[in-house]
């Protein structure tokens, strides 16, 4: 049997770069107005993953969805919003859809069994003229409601597009 | 906060960006508006040598385009053996006024796109360029881009950028700028 960095490696290759936010309280970020800044994007990346595993069960109408904060601060999001995730249970994972900006947020799973990304991904980010690497963010929204209690880790799961490409979570 | 949950120093990042996404080549940014963003203009933008499958291909602006209804398609034109220059897909619409960040993708056979929105686009489905002759020899070709529509008279710039993974034995594409 493979010894675990070499399951890690290997997994890296395949399914791309993953990082982890700490555990946060879904009421700071899963809220109407999205300005809860999650992955800080150095430069140009290829999305391939992201979701929210709830770890306390959720209260609250928000309909999460991710937005992408331009370098001039303009953010779009990056898919539609789903139903109310008033009382998720903990081990559902809220999950980006990939394909287009109009895709909805995927939350058919059940508690620690819930579909992957099934579109393609994104390329977020740039380089300027100068070729220095753009720095832009990925947020958190709870669209029209705010969540009320739960908990929330978000993973991001990416590859480098560019020389010195990287995520880092922000929180 | 967070973690990276392996720690890997950025060059094995950057290696590990590469072997998902393919090997990058780019143009330098280009910036004369008489050479690169005039209302008609074709320049060579990559060498092709063998079969190469290609990820990704866009122009990724780097200076802000203006209201003029500037448009891009990308062409084959093969060297060895000849080939006479060919459309490879459809015009895009006008990218007048893009931001910087904006990318225009080359969507396979039937379009080229811009992405929804400055510094986002989407991973467009592979497709394949070159070849190999009946004798097993590399083909040799070259990518060119063709800006119409609309001159640019302001501050446009851009680079092209390619992501690839070679198909066949010595193949590989460089920047033919």
């Amino acid at each position: 049997m493979a010894n675990k960095s070499t399951i890690e490696a290997v997994s890296d290759l395949h399914r791309g770069l993953l990082v982890e936010t700490a555990n946060l309280e879904a009421t700071d970020y899963w809220l109407t107005a999205d300005t809860a800044a999650i992955f800080t994007i150095t430069g140009r990346i290829l999305l391939l993953e992201l979701y929210g595993e709830i770890t306390e069960d959720m209260a609250g109408a928000a309909q999460p969805n991710w937005a992408h904060t331009a370098t001039d601060a303009t953010k779009t999001d990056i898919c539609a919003v789903p139903a109310s995730i008033a009382g998720l249970n903990t081990g559902n994972r809220v999950v980006w859809p990939g394909g287009t900006t109009a895709g909805t947020v995927v939350i058919t799973g059940v508690e620690y069994d819930s579909p992957a990304n099934a579109g393609v991904g994104f390329i977020l980010g740039g380089v300027t003229a100068a070729g220095v690497n753009m720095t832009t963010y990925i947020t958190a929204d709870g669209s029209v409601a705010d969540a009320t209690d739960g908990n929330v880790r978000f993973t991001c799961v990416y590859a480098p597009m560019s020389t010195g490409a990287h995520v880092s979570p922000t929180v | 906060m967070g973690n990276l949950t392996f720690n890997y120093s950025q060059d094995t990042q950057d290696r590990v960006g590469e072997v998902i996404t393919g090997i990058r080549v780019e143009t330098p940014v280009l910036t004369n508006l008489t050479t690169y963003w005039t209302n008609p203009v074709t320049y060579a933008i990559f060498n092709v040598v063998g079969l190469i499958k290609v990820n990704a291909m866009y122009l990724e602006v780097t200076g802000v385009f203006d209201a003029n209804a500037t448009t891009l398609a990308f062409r084959w034109t093969g060297t060895t053996p000849t080939q006479a220059i060919a459309t490879m897909g459809s015009a895009s619409a006008s990218i007048a006024s893009s931001k910087v960040g904006t990318r225009v993708h080359f969507l396979g056979p039937s379009q080229v796109a811009a992405g929804p929105a400055a510094q986002i686009s989407y991973m467009p489905a592979p497709f394949l360029v070159g070849g190999k002759t009946g004798a097993g020899v590399n083909c040799i070709g070259v990518i060119s881009a063709l800006v119409a529509g609309g001159t640019q008279a302001a501050a446009a710039s851009g680079r092209y950028v390619l992501h690839y993974a070679a198909m066949t034995e010595g193949a590989y594409a460089v920047s033919a700028i």
